[in-house]
């Protein structure tokens, strides 16, 4: 199978780079690592073997170019709302903006004005509990942002 | 990125004197760079209480343990706030030893130590039910035999320095095996796995009914075992010893800096801390700011030339 | 049997309203930072700690101790109704709970965990009772070479582990494995694939790379079925499911013995617990099944080893804990940080001088796991409830911020969280090629331990002539290397070896 033969390319060349850089290490700090990058080229090349003796049994569903449209922007939109929650929204604040678009985005033509309204209600209320438990009572640093 | 970073540091710097004139207001953070449980923690925990007495606010230990310390000096280097509401436990020789050893993106003189609070001194421990009785005994048990296994936490540490020393001063062939800390070392000397611990000196006194310690890496004999010999007894220069402390950000107001510094000097003079700290095997030591910047600055060489030295004698 | 009267005499000591008080309050936050992703067993016992400073050692260590065993059962919440492991003790529980949860058994599959833990954390701590002093003289023979042993013996699990295919799982383990080596080394003290990132200095932290790893993967997968309205069906619940279940659990004597004593041997050893104990008693009770290949499709001894496992640890942990004073486990170590805080020094020696204390804890941790069951099937049906009831773009974001909180809470560090995202998106991706979770986080928990024993064995090997011998002439190896073996070759001896069992989940 083409994808199996594509994958273990990747790894052994991962286990190239992982030989090349241990060369400068300490011996107690290369060994390990060496002879597991070994062990992973010579199960890639069993691999790889397999596959092409043998046609695909396995096989893994097509996906819809729809479907993997919303899991860009679903992971996407996690990034950006980590980056900005750390830089300018805070923890409470980013949280409810980004749970909210999240649950527009996934829920599409689901979602009626008034749910929408329950759910940011919701969302306030889940993102302030926590923010409570951790940072009032647990005293974790959360993220603050400029606006906290 | 430059520009932001800058700006950030400029309105932390306007927030931080801002605030200076009544620090401190809301709980700080006290990073320790160590697993939970260890002697760093356990000093802190320590200390915890009569530092919010004195400084009237909670204090918050949390840790950010891995690469032996190096990941939390690294944040306090780079990238924490300088306000004083964020403090990191230090450890000499450590601090040292990983920017001369490589691969840390911080340099020793960009920490900021405000207080080094106490410190263990290295000693050479064996099992309470062994043979080896005595640090003579242990002495003709190691010469002439082909290699003596050392266990002791960390390489580079104090105790892989020491066991180097030694085996270098009384021509021993000495096998230094790292642990991951005291916690994995001990039941390694105890289940016969190595031959002998190059460990601290809370070690010896939290195990004193498990192992024997026969000789400490200290100028004299310390109050809490009085009937360990040094190494210096016998005629072999070993001293050895980590320090623990607490540092700041770098480019922490110093005003914010001389209440941190006044409150840990005031919690060290505590006799129930100090009572404390002495029943666990922790010699405690005062070293303020200045102090400490000047004792670091006379060890940076010391270590150096000890590192080039490991380097010379080659694996 | 002198501990016999100190343990009558520690019962009315619990029976205080404080303390157990203190108990339920100790379970209670147990069971809600064990359900979070992420938020682990170690983390809960690590930010309530100060707040036993104004406690008595008894007081203290019962609260403690609560909490710990209700977060390793508490983690199971989230594996089967998740998909993501709540701690790393509750890795395999994902495998056959969560598709239970799919069938709409979700309910039953907690009831399951539940009497399972129950057995699992009394039969741990009574063993703990009997024969902690004898047991701990032979964990500490358990050198360098031993260890490294015990990490290749844990990686022969994944022979029976990964569905479908075997060269895949040990692909995958390995490189689990290599994503442990980024960082310092262990033991040689080198910064090595690091790839300049001062981020990664510390490597990739295991829980923010679970949470990834499982739950990135199943919010993927809710997206793509966005079409839905729930996330799945719920069952019918029969009448009297509970007292049923309980009977059906309590019939698996056997899986329940097994996965006991793996899970208290291996918490005995210092440096493993949990998170190796439920994935050896899951591939122990796939290798004793009648029906390997049904394993996976969510059957009830699969939940059953990994939950009466990884809360049997728990009392194997306290084993070296309080005999020799030696913490086996991250959270054993700031137990005995709490100890040592409050002026007791853990040791054969605490039992005699503070006998009252000792039993008091022990009893105490007994009667908190009693309390664990009802508090946490309230707890449990309330979380199986809001699961299968609240609509998929609900239920989303809020999975979403969990796995952020519980990346973030580890060591407070932004980047974890962003390392959580990409190993989630590279665990999917991994996924559709067919390289499982399971295999990767094995390969993840282990590298350290194989390679910590391997490099501290070579040093000690420096006596013998040839270094390299060191790891085939000790007793305690040979047994391990001889389990190995047998588990590696076990799908050749057995024919009709799990490799029939489909990965579709």
């Amino acid at each position: 199978m083409k994808s199996n033969i594509i994958v273990s390319a990747i790894f052994i060349l991962l286990a190239f780079v992982f030989l090349y850089q241990a060369k400068d290490l300490n011996y107690l700090s290369a060994i390990f690592p060496q002879i597991v990058s070994i062990l992973l080229i010579g199960f890639c090349v069993a691999l790889i073997a397999v596959s092409v003796r043998k046609k695909s049994q396995e096989k893994t569903e097509k996906m819809e170019k729809k479907d993997l449209l919303y899991i860009v922007i679903v992971i996407g939109l996690s990034f950006i709302w980590v980056y900005l929650m750390d830089w300018v929204f805070g923890f409470t604040v980013g949280s409810i903006i980004f749970m909210t678009i999240i649950s527009i985005i996934v829920g599409g033509k689901n979602i009626k004005a008034v749910q929408l309204f329950g759910n940011i209600v919701a969302y306030a209320i889940i993102a302030f509990a926590f923010w409570y438990l951790l940072a009032k009572l647990l005293v974790v640093p959360l993220p603050r942002g400029l606006l906290f | 990125m430059k520009k932001a970073v800058f700006l950030l540091c400029l309105t932390a710097f306007i927030f931080s004197t801002v605030l200076a004139a009544d620090f401190p207001t809301k709980p700080i953070t006290y990073v320790i760079c160590f697993d939970p449980g260890g002697e760093s923690d356990i000093t802190a925990r320590i200390q915890q209480p009569y530092l919010e007495k004195i400084l009237g606010v909670s204090i918050v230990i949390t840790y950010k343990a891995g690469g032996g310390g190096a990941t939390g000096w690294s944040e306090l280097v780079n990238r924490a706030t300088p306000d004083g509401y964020s403090i990191y436990g230090t450890n000499l020789p450590h601090i040292i030893l990983q920017p001369i050893q490589g691969g840390v993106p911080y340099k020793t003189e960009q920490i900021e130590n405000i207080y080094f609070f106490q410190t263990t001194p290295c000693t050479l421990v064996v099992p309470i039910d062994s043979p080896i009785k005595t640090f003579e005994d242990f002495v003709k048990f190691a010469s002439g035999k082909k290699s003596v296994l050392i266990g002791g936490s960390g390489q580079p540490s104090a105790n892989s320095f020491a066991t180097l020393r030694f085996a270098k001063v009384a021509k021993l062939n000495l096998t230094y095996v790292p642990f991951t800390g005291t916690g994995t070392a001990v039941p390694a000397l105890l289940g016969g796995n190595v031959d002998a611990l190059m460990t601290y000196s809370t070690v010896s006194v939290q195990y004193k009914d498990k192992l024997r310690t026969i000789a400490i890496a200290t100028e004299q004999r310390v109050p809490f075992l009085p009937d360990v010999p040094t190494f210096r007894e016998f005629g072999y220069d070993v001293v050895e010893k980590a320090f623990r402390g607490v540092a700041v950000p770098p480019g922490t107001p110093s005003e914010i800096k001389r209440i941190l510094e006044a409150a840990f000097a005031e919690v060290n003079k505590n006799p129930e801390v100090r009572a404390k700290m002495e029943e666990l095997g922790f010699v405690m030591e005062d070293y303020n700011e200045e102090q400490a910047k000047e004792l670091v600055a006379r060890l940076i060489p010391y270590y150096k030339e000890l590192w080039d030295e490991t380097q010379k004698m080659g694996k | 049997m002198a501990s016999f009267h100190y343990l009558l005499n520690a019962i009315p000591q619990i029976l205080t309203a404080k303390i157990l008080l203190l108990m339920v309050g100790g379970v209670g936050i147990g069971l809600v930072i064990g359900a979070l992703p992420g938020m682990s067993a170690t983390m809960g016992v690590a930010l309530f700690l100060p707040l036993t400073y104004w406690m008595t050692p008894s007081e203290s260590l019962v609260f403690l101790g609560s909490l710990y065993m209700a977060a390793i059962y508490g983690g199971s919440f989230s594996a089967i109704l998740l998909r993501t492991p709540g701690t790393p003790s509750n890795i395999g529980t994902i495998f056959d709970g969560y598709p239970m949860a799919k069938q709409g058994k979700g309910w039953k599959a907690i009831l399951i965990a539940t009497y399972s833990s129950l057995y699992g954390g009394l039969f741990g701590m009574i063993c703990f009772l009997i024969f902690a002093p004898m047991l701990a003289r032979i964990a500490l023979k358990f050198g360098p070479p031993e260890y490294f042993w015990l990490g290749i013996f844990g990686l022969t699990v994944i022979s029976s582990l990964s569905r479908g295919n075997t060269l895949k799982g040990f692909i995958g383990g390995f490189i689990g494995m290599m994503i442990s080596f980024v960082g310092v080394a262990p033991i040689g003290g080198n910064v090595r694939f690091t790839f300049g990132s001062s981020h990664l200095i510390s490597g990739f932290g295991l829980i923010p790379a679970l949470v990834g790893l499982f739950c990135i993967p199943e919010v993927i997968n809710m997206v793509v079925q966005r079409g839905q309205k729930q996330l799945f069906v719920e069952a019918k619940i029969e009448r009297r499911t509970a007292l049923n279940t309980f009977v059906e659990v309590m019939r698996k004597q056997i899986d329940l013995i097994r996965a006991s004593i793996i899970g208290f041997i291996i918490g005995v050893l210092p440096g493993a617990g949990g998170n190796i104990a439920n994935l050896v008693a899951y591939s122990e009770a796939m290798r004793a099944s009648k029906n390997p290949e049904k394993f996976g499709t969510g059957v009830m001894e699969g939940v059953i080893a990994t939950e009466a496992s990884n809360n049997a640890t728990v009392g194997g942990g306290f084993v070296p804990l309080m005999t020799l004073g030696v913490p086996g486990t991250p959270v054993d170590a700031i137990l005995y940080g709490a100890l040592l805080i409050q002026g007791l020094r853990p040791g054969a020696e605490l039992f005699t001088t503070r006998a009252d204390v000792v039993y008091t804890f022990i009893v105490g941790v007994i009667a908190a796991t009693l309390i664990m069951v009802p508090i946490g099937l309230l707890f449990g049906r309330g979380m199986t409830k809001i699961v299968y009831k609240i609509p998929i773009h609900v239920l989303v974001p809020v999975i979403l911020l969990l796995t952020m909180i519980g990346s973030y809470c580890v060591q407070n560090n932004i980047s974890d969280v962003y390392t959580m995202l990409i190993l989630g998106v590279l665990g999917y991706v991994l996924r559709r090629f067919g390289f499982e979770a399971g295999p990767i986080t094995l390969g993840l928990i282990l590298g350290p331990i194989a390679e910590t024993g391997f490099t501290q064995g070579l040093l000690m090997g420096r006596r013998l002539d040839y270094p390299w011998t060191i790891f085939f002439i000790r007793p305690i190896s040979w047994v391990l290397i001889a389990l190995s073996v047998v588990f590696l070759l076990w799908p050749l001896i057995r024919k009709q070896g799990p490799s029939v069992a489909g990965g579709k989940q």
